[in-house]
């Protein structure tokens, strides 16, 4: 065994000398030149969509389980708010949060 | 930035875009895994090539590179795998193939041509995998697991090809490595 072992370490070093150290001579360079322009982020991206999708339904479900649609709703009969109004009303309501969300997703 | 270890440097490349940081890994590795890829494909021009190739997926893989293993591993396997897709291409014998297995057995029935072998001669004597793994464990202080790790082969069978790569070297070089003692 510790013959083994003599003889393990006396590769190692026969080998280690054997072998020349290569000079760079622009093959750093060459590397470098031929790596992609854009960043390095796509991955990171990715692993941090989840946790703003899931925030984001979070959310929602919170607010729609807080929001008092019946007053709301009694409210605007009472107040004789034409339908083409309530649409017009939604209709924003939905560009601003698709617009919010392509927003926060450039920024991840 | 010379003195900063390998993950320092991988955190600036990854969370920071500094490619200067990535120079400095590959200004790192560009020569061992040059010499190593030179032994995997017997051609300067097409190791350095490959080499070149290697370090492009690695940057390009940065963001997925976890640190469970270390970053050396993590290179070796990309550029064991860059050479071996193209010793495929070129119809050359890999280190998983049957022709290999062959090739090991034919090698171990021949007489050994002479007895003052000198290291280079000794090693072209050993099948691509006894050579590659011997290289790996002994020369570039990988352990087995890791060796394991960078060729995709089972623990088991690293440590039979490096025990048989050792065997086989120690009978060709037993005459020389005295000799060399002895100077």
């Amino acid at each position: 065994m510790h013959k083994h072992d003599e003889f393990d370490a006396w590769l190692s070093q026969q080998m280690s000398e054997a072998e020349s150290y290569l000079d760079d001579a622009g093959f750093t360079a060459s590397v470098m030149t031929r790596l992609p322009a854009q960043p390095l982020l796509q991955t990171n991206r990715k692993s941090s969509r989840w946790p703003v999708a899931i925030a984001t339904v979070l959310s929602t479900l919170l607010v729609l389980w807080l929001f008092p649609v019946t007053y709301v709703v009694e409210s605007l009969l009472y107040a004789n708010i034409s339908m083409v109004t309530l649409i017009g009303i939604g209709a924003v309501a939905a560009i601003g949060a698709s617009a919010a969300a392509i927003f926060a997703d450039q920024r991840v | 930035m010379i003195d900063v270890d390998d993950k320092e440097l991988i955190a600036r490349v990854v969370n920071d875009n500094n490619q200067r940081a990535f120079s400095m890994l590959v200004l790192r590795y560009q020569s061992p895994l040059r010499q190593c890829l030179r032994k995997w494909c017997d051609d300067e021009a097409t190791a350095d090539d490959l080499a070149q190739e290697s370090f492009i997926k690695a940057y390009n893989a940065l963001p997925s590179f976890r640190g469970d293993a270390k970053f050396s591993t993590w290179l070796y396997r990309i550029a064991f795998n860059v050479a071996m897709s193209e010793r495929r291409k070129r119809g050359l014998i890999l280190l998983t193939d049957e022709q290999e297995h062959a090739l090991e057995a034919q090698m171990s029935h021949r007489e050994n041509v002479a007895l003052s072998e000198d290291l280079a001669g000794a090693l072209d004597k050993l099948s691509l995998a006894q050579k590659t793994l011997v290289d790996l464990c002994l020369h570039r202080g990988f352990s087995h697991q890791e060796a394991a790790d960078i060729t995709g082969m089972a623990l088991g069978t690293v440590k039979s090809h490096v025990n048989r790569g050792k065997a086989k070297l120690m009978e060709l070089l037993s005459p020389w490595q005295e000799e060399a003692n002895h100077a």
